[in-house]
């Protein structure tokens, strides 16, 4: 264990949770919506909703994802190196 | 310093901007220029130059041999610009050409044999949250040079560094021959030479660019493919929506066309001249299987059969062209048992498939083959179906988050947090071509439906023959029942060729087919380049120069990574030029390998403080084992023949063998990690 390395720093519980939830929206994003496709074939303004979903519905909640995150950490850890608190 | 300064960055935009309109103003001189008689002979040719000797440009341009400038661009492009280029690195050939296909011909999901349509672009897009959320940042913040730097920084030793390095070789080396393959169909259609001869065109191209500048230039090379790219693809997407709706905003458009679709299908399905044709498909099929009983007298047979009846045809005195034609046919007859057999079985299943509703095709807006409430048989087909394709999407989603030229774009900003808003700027350019690409798949298919099915066979347009020309695989339209009408089951096309023939299909000028063209090329190209360059750093650096006592100069190095550049292109070339495989099967192929060898390691290392060096090892050895033993032993299914290997776990099919290799990756990582601290505890 010589070498431990300072590649893993501790991170604020925040930072985790932030990025467990949107972990969470991203497996139920890709994965949910695959494994119900079939059941939802329902037509919602024209189109079909299973359709939509995986081919863009899914495709937007993902770039909301990593803006979202990229947003917040960028803030946080401005926040947290302003307030001299950093580890 | 976060960034590089405000001034610069507006210059930046606009020489963007200027090249933006530039580019439009050249198309539309092109256009104006083919309204008063220019040779469609010239406009491919012309495309094809100029857009490779501008690559040349930008690459003879930012030439260098300074190591922090060839290896990570000196830390210094900005976010919008590094997502631009991330998104063309990443856009190869599969995306661009092959992808739009792929949706057409597989529907919303494929078959359970063949997974796919809407998988690609889950897959594609959503891997991208695992490299923003949890990769990128963190190896950024490492201040690397390759992907291999991370696991010999991590864990230390020889052995993860070798093993990283030979994983990125296999890898890329796999996705660069389906580069290369992509570039080769392209030069060789829009110029008329020979297939490869193309392919020699092309590198030529890749090679100036990234041989002179390294990463320098090849970021800048694939901001302006990006552009390229982007335009070859809306263009023709919003004509065609523009053409059959009266709005040029295809994504927003084209589910009124989903609908007209599933009548049109339906209607097919109950056709009689379409049955005619599936019966005739089911007949074939027989007739094969009764030869495939006992090849070698029905070898024999068909061998006296065509010896006969050209001796008849002789003797009637027929025209020539008939003669020469059974002549032909014997001649393409196998010649032995064995190729008998393979090439039998091969036209076999191919005759099943397309007796089969809609030419074997999945109905376009159907979620997963089979029925969740029909016959058992339906029922299995359903899971298989539905298992494939989250197996598929979880390789690509994986393999996306640690294909390794990829995550070096990710060190070229200047920090951590420009990082994390270059991958949302990733995310956001990718978005904008893989949002039209479903779009693109369904206005062709309707187009097809709509025009092409019910005309005569006298009238065909001449489009077809001219890429049955380029190689018959990808397209055969032959008149199966003999009624001089196109049924949509005698047609046939190959994935690759959809997109690239959409201005055709559509009606659209042909400065569109030569723009579409280019912009296949500039995917292929740009993604080639940064391959390239991840396979020659993994040589030189990582498994080359760890050896060597005394080590060598930075220059010295920059120059052996360049002629390691040469060579790997030339040998990639070569096996391209063999037309092994589809271009998506390759390049899901080598997902999956990228995902069950990095991953594991990666993510225990960047997250958790037991992983060791022998855990890492074992890891990254066992995942790369699993998975290119499981694709080894299934490789019929690999080339063209798919689905009927005897050696599938739960049906999941050989190019998804990441699904096995990423969880075993992990479980030995952490087993042998565990393992390691225990001893030294002991001690």
């Amino acid at each position: 264990m010589s070498n431990v390395p300072n590649t893993i720093k501790r991170e604020a519980a925040s930072a985790v949770w932030v990025r467990a939830t949107l972990l969470f929206v991203w497996v139920l994003a890709s994965f949910g919506i695959a494994f119900f496709a079939r059941d939802l074939s329902q037509t919602v303004a024209g189109w079909p909703l299973n359709f939509w979903l995986a081919a863009q519905g899914s495709v937007l909640v993902f770039i909301g994802i990593v803006v979202v995150y990229a947003w917040w950490m960028n803030r946080h850890e401005a926040a947290t190196l302003a307030g001299r608190e950093g580890d | 310093m976060p960034g590089a300064p405000r001034a610069d960055l507006w210059r930046l935009h606009r020489h963007l901007l200027l090249f933006v309109l530039g580019f439009i103003a050249f198309l539309l001189l092109m256009h104006s220029a083919e309204r008063n008689g220019l040779s469609r002979d010239w406009i491919g040719p012309i495309f094809l130059f100029l857009s490779i000797m501008l690559y040349a440009c930008i690459g003879i341009y930012s030439r260098t041999t300074d190591p922090e400038d060839f290896y990570v661009a000196g830390r210094r492009i900005p976010a919008m610009y590094n997502g631009m280029a991330t998104a063309a690195d990443w856009m190869s050939a599969a995306s661009f050409i092959s992808l739009s296909g792929a949706l057409y011909l597989q529907g919303f999901s494929g078959t359970a044999a063949q997974p796919g349509g809407l998988a690609y672009v889950l897959g594609w897009t959503g891997g991208f949250c695992l490299v923003g959320l949890l990769i990128a940042p963190r190896l950024r913040a490492m201040a690397l040079y390759t992907v291999p730097d991370f696991y010999a920084v991590r864990f230390g030793g020889r052995w993860p560094r070798l093993l990283a390095a030979l994983g990125a070789v296999v890898c890329s080396f796999m996705y660069v021959v389906a580069q290369i393959y992509g570039i080769g169909l392209i030069a060789s259609r829009l110029t008329g030479v020979q297939f490869e001869i193309g392919i020699l065109l092309g590198l030529g191209g890749v090679l100036l660019c990234s041989f002179l500048g390294g990463m320098r230039a090849i970021t800048w090379t694939q901001v302006v493919q990006y552009v390229v790219l982007l335009l070859a693809f809306l263009i023709p997407v919003s004509w065609l929506a523009y053409k059959q709706l009266g709005n040029p905003l295809a994504p927003l458009a084209y589910g009124a066309q989903l609908p007209k679709i599933a009548q049109m299908e339906e209607r097919l399905i109950n056709d009689p001249a379409e049955r005619e044709v599936r019966a005739a498909f089911a007949a074939r099929a027989q007739e094969y299987a009764a030869r495939l009983k006992d090849p070698a007298t029905a070898l024999a047979r068909e061998h006296q059969r065509l010896n006969e009846r050209i001796r008849t045809l002789k003797a009637q005195g027929a025209d020539f062209s008939l003669v020469m034609a059974a002549r032909r046919e014997l001649a393409a007859l196998p010649r032995d048992v064995a190729s008998a057999r393979d090439l039998w079985g091969r036209a076999m299943s191919e005759a099943q498939t397309r007796s089969g509703p809609l030419g074997g095709l999945p109905r376009q807006g159907q979620a997963f083959a089979g029925d969740p409430n029909g016959t058992p048989d339906e029922q299995r087909a359903f899971q298989d179906s539905r298992l494939n394709f989250l197996a598929l999407m979880f390789c690509l989603m994986v393999g996306t988050a640690s294909l390794p030229h990829l995550l070096t774009r990710f060190y070229t900003t200047a920090s951590v947090a420009e990082t994390r808003r270059s991958v949302s700027w990733s995310l956001v350019f990718i978005a904008l071509l893989y949002l039209s690409t479903p779009a693109l798949a369904v206005l062709v298919k309707y187009e097809v439906l709509n025009s092409l099915v019910g005309s005569s066979f006298d009238q065909l347009p001449n489009w077809i023959a001219q890429w049955a020309h380029v190689d018959p695989a990808l397209i055969s339209v032959q008149d199966v029942n003999g009624d001089g009408v196109l049924q949509f089951g005698e047609i046939r096309l190959g994935t690759d060729m959809i997109m690239l023939a959409t201005p055709e299909l559509g009606g659209l000028p042909y400065v569109v087919s030569g723009l579409v063209a280019a912009g296949g090329l500039a995917a292929a190209l740009s993604t080639a380049d940064g391959l390239l360059l991840t396979i020659s750093n993994a040589l030189v650096r990582d498994l080359y120069l760890q050896q060597r006592q005394p080590p060598v100069t930075p220059e010295q190095r920059v120059i052996l990574s360049k002629f390691t550049l040469l060579m790997v292109a030339l040998v990639a070339a070569a096996v391209a030029s063999i037309k092994t495989s589809e271009i998506l099967v390759l390049v899901s192929a080598s997902f999956s390998l990228a995902a069950s060898a990095f991953v594991p390691a990666m993510l225990l290392g960047l997250y958790w403080k037991g992983a060791t060096r022998l855990g890492a090892s074992c890891g990254m050895a066992a995942g790369l084992l699993v998975t290119l033993l499981y694709m080894l032993l299934n490789l019929p299914s690999l080339s063209a023949v798919r689905g009927s290997a005897g050696h599938l776990w739960l049906g999941i099919q050989p190019t998804q063998a990441g699904v096995f290799g990423v969880p075993v990756g992990f479980a030995v990582t952490v087993a042998a990690s565990q393992y390691e601290r225990w001893r030294q505890r002991a001690r």
